[in-house]
């Protein structure tokens, strides 16, 4: 792949206007992947990677991915939160590439919790108000 | 312990970020001998009696406030130890903070560099309203990767479909680099 500019990103960014309009519903589907120090050690890394590759092949364009610290379940990073319509706000644990790409498969494609990796919500006192 | 250059750099970056920052410039300098990195922040700084406890695994700042564990620094000062690389910290209250590190290439425990596009485009993605600048350059060849150009031209970039143009932007930069 030759060097790209913000020229073409610029253009590239512009073919995919139209597409990405269509699918503003996905835009309630937020995926938050913890990166504190913990999150780092444990891969977090790989699996955020692994979130963004699964949901360009599966064309889900406008689903929203963020990244935040220590959630406070350090012992079970990589940690996830995911947020949308019709599920509850589930923090699964342990989190690698392969079980990124079964989230966006069962949790929010099909609906399905994950039961292997739910845990309890954050500690209290890391919460952010 | 982290297990990449990479993930050193992204745990700094992390506590810039957090340390509310409105502009963080990275450089991230590679010669024949060694790996270069400074991360700079215009935060909130630190007064000299918080900055000497940062070497200590049981300091934490900011808003885990019943917390006593900070792992970032301690893990990079381990590293640094073990392969008599060198790293420096200045801080100034309400001015910001900057952390320099730097690994020797021929030591034998020096960690792996990690992979750099992934890293920064993780960097750029990381919600807030900072800006940040980062300086790669590796023997004579170098860009730069600007996280407002970035937003002005992709907009959103928590949005799946634009974090995956700005992957394959910062891809191809990195690959342009690396290529030599």
């Amino acid at each position: 792949m030759s060097k790209l500019t913000l020229d073409d990103l610029r253009k590239m960014r512009e073919s995919l206007k139209n597409d990405m309009d269509k699918r503003d519903s996905e835009k309630d589907v937020r995926i938050v992947v913890g990166m504190g120090t913990c999150g780092i050690a444990a891969g977090a890394k790989k699996t955020l990677d692994a979130f963004i590759e699964e949901l360009d092949k599966r064309n889900l364009k406008n689903v929203t991915v963020k990244q935040t610290g220590c959630m406070g379940n350090c012992n079970v990073e990589p940690t996830v939160e995911i947020f949308m319509p019709d599920m509850p706000t589930t923090l699964y644990g342990n989190v690698s590439a392969d079980t990124a790409r079964k989230i966006i498969q069962k949790h929010i494609l099909d609906k399905t919790l994950l039961d292997d990796h739910i845990q309890d919500k954050p500690s209290i006192d890391i919460i952010q108000h | 312990m982290h297990f990449t250059l990479c993930d050193f750099l992204s745990d700094i970056v992390q506590n810039a970020i957090e340390s509310q920052a409105t502009l963080i410039v990275v450089d991230l300098i590679e010669t024949d001998e060694r790996y270069k990195f400074l991360v700079a922040d215009n935060g909130k700084g630190m007064d000299p009696v918080t900055l000497s406890k940062v070497q200590s695994p049981f300091f934490t700042d900011g808003k885990k406030h019943e917390r006593t564990q900070g792992l970032g620094l301690p893990f990079l000062a381990q590293a640094i130890e073990q392969d008599g690389g060198a790293w420096d910290i200045r801080s100034e209250k309400d001015f910001g903070t900057s952390v320099s590190f730097a690994f020797d290439k021929s030591h034998v425990d020096t960690p792996p560099l990690g992979d750099v596009a992934q890293t920064l485009l993780q960097l750029a993605i990381f919600d807030g309203d900072h800006d940040l600048v980062v300086n790669r350059s590796c023997h004579d060849k170098k860009y730069t990767v600007v996280r407002s150009d970035l937003k002005k031209t992709l907009g959103d970039l928590s949005c799946a479909g634009n974090i995956m143009l700005a992957k394959k932007y910062i891809h191809s930069l990195e690959q342009d680099l690396i290529n030599l």
